[in-house]
């Protein structure tokens, strides 16, 4: 208790410069499930997924340990990125050095691997995110590819080792240490983050820089980073050569998986989230609209369908506009009459990758999108 | 038990050491010390503070994260056993005899019978938004 209260104490140190303290007013305007509350793992409503750009006020919120020691002043004047190892001129760039930097926007959903965990059969340990654990930003920010080119990458530099400023309680739990091959860390649109949805990172969210990896998993986008080491080989830290990995051939549910038969998670997979119903709804007869959005890894969205009647007949969904790695917002009148009714929406991507009826079931629990069906009532 | 079973559903998020002081004795099997089961509490994520593996959960998991972490889980035992020797390579202090209790003690509670956690919007936690 003690610890905790000292957290606490410290976080409230910071409200001055970077936290805004919760008031009753956000519960009743916004406001997010608090699955774990240390670390802060938080997971987004179900009626936030109506728009395209995800409001910073419903965005989930991901962490492995405590929030980085230091208020925000203090790390806006200290942090460094330091971008090392295989290469010619390796260099430590401060936050100011990033805003001189030529900045880019790129639009691109960041998701939690383990979104939905928890809905998984046979259960799974670890946080039970369920269907919130993902949001839609403009994420601004500076090339990674432009740092590498000042620093030049030696030729045998083929992976790149990302730290961030976050530690474990204790020295023997492994850090979070995460890896990208560097044919992503050179696309136009890997950046270091410095803005979200046209405002300084949080804290929470990874301030001073996050790294943005657009289409891929979200334990790629490493919040405070802080070390880019250039490497030949992939790293071996615990969360890229044990964890966040998925099978090469997944088996059946429930069934252990090899290590040797298992691979780093890179891109994200198909996926739709109906935002205007769930299950259990009691809903008044008349015309509704069933409204939600749909995303993939390093594909478009091509359509959506819709089904009211368990899945017998499918309709296409109207789409709003789309973008190389962002939500795509569905909208699909419906008439509903008296009696239960099964909705749910199914996406399919421009590489014609649709989302499976069955979940892909994995021992962590990851890249979970199965259709949900959504089971309401229409009554008076 | 009946007491408990009988409970109304506010009635029923009681915590854990308020209902087992009041409860009848356990069924047989079970060891006399552990608290009753109360399903809505557990739904609402609440804890079975009077269990006495409740000491081991406070000075060894709480060291690094909270207890929500333990009751929205929903693991058999073996699956329990497997997530608590991992958490003794993180640096978790546990023998082996420590650990099955632990695991049965978990599984008791927290087991794939029990349906998910219930759970409530709160506003955004500190550190959320820019200023």
């Amino acid at each position: 208790m003690q610890r905790r209260t000292f957290l606490q104490g410290s976080l409230a140190a910071l409200a001055g410069v970077h936290l805004r303290a919760p008031t009753l007013a956000w519960a009743k305007e916004a406001g997010l499930y608090e699955l774990t509350a240390r670390p802060a793992n938080y997971e987004s409503t179900r009626n936030t997924f109506t728009t395209r750009i995800t409001p910073l006020d419903r965005f989930y919120i991901r962490n492995h340990f405590d929030l980085p020691v230091g208020d925000a002043k203090t790390l806006a004047s200290t942090w460094k990125l330091e971008v090392r190892g295989l290469a010619a001129k390796p260099q430590a760039f401060t936050l100011f050095d990033l805003t001189r930097l030529t900045q880019h926007t790129v639009e691109a959903v960041l998701q939690c691997a383990g979104n939905g965990r928890g809905l998984f059969t046979p259960r799974v340990p670890g946080v039970q995110w369920r269907y919130g654990a993902m949001g839609n930003a403009e994420w601004t920010g500076v090339r990674l590819a432009d740092l590498l080119t000042i620093v030049k990458p030696d030729k045998a530099a083929k992976h790149l080792e990302l730290r961030g400023l976050d530690k474990p309680v204790i020295e023997k739990t492994p850090p979070f240490i995460r890896g990208i091959p560097i044919e992503k860390a050179l696309h136009p649109d890997t950046i270091v983050a410095l803005q979200m949805n046209g405002k300084p990172l949080s804290l929470q969210h990874g301030f001073p820089a996050r790294l943005v990896v657009p289409g891929w998993v979200g334990d790629d986008w490493m919040k405070w980073l802080s070390t880019i080491d250039l490497r030949a080989d992939e790293p071996t830290a615990f969360y890229y050569a044990t964890g966040y990995r998925f099978p090469t051939t997944p088996g059946a549910p429930g069934a252990p998986v090899p290590p040797e038969q298992m691979k780093p998670m890179t891109k994200l997979v198909v996926k739709s989230q109906l935002a205007t119903v769930s299950d259990g709804d009691v809903i008044a007869p008349g015309t509704h609209e069933l409204v939600g959005v749909a995303f993939s890894g390093e594909a478009r969205i091509k359509s959506v369908d819709i089904t009211v009647d368990g899945g017998t007949t499918w309709q296409p969904a109207k789409l709003e506009a789309d973008s190389d790695y962002g939500f795509r917002v569905f909208r699909h009148p419906w008439e509903a009459k008296p009696g239960k009714v099964t909705i749910a929406a199914r996406a399919t991507d421009a590489t014609g990758a649709t989302q499976p009826a069955k979940p892909i079931w994995n021992p962590a629990g990851y890249l979970y999108n199965a259709i949900e069906f959504v089971s309401v009532e229409v009554r008076s | 038990m009946k007491r408990i079973s009988r409970a109304k559903p506010f009635r029923a998020l009681i915590l854990f050491a308020a209902c087992s002081s009041k409860s009848s004795p356990p069924p047989p099997g079970h060891p006399p010390q552990q608290p009753a089961i109360d399903r809505a509490a557990l739904l609402a994520g609440k804890l079975p503070e009077t269990a006495p593996e409740m000491e081991l959960v406070n000075a060894q998991c709480r060291i690094c994260h909270g207890v929500d972490y333990l009751t929205q889980q929903r693991l058999s035992e073996p699956a329990w056993k497997k997530t608590i020797e991992k958490m003794t390579r993180f640096g978790a202090n546990l023998d082996d005899a420590q650990i099955a209790s632990l695991a049965a003690f978990a599984a008791r509670y927290w087991n794939p019978e029990l349906p998910g956690r219930t759970w409530t919007v709160v506003p955004p936690p500190a550190g959320a938004l820019p200023d």
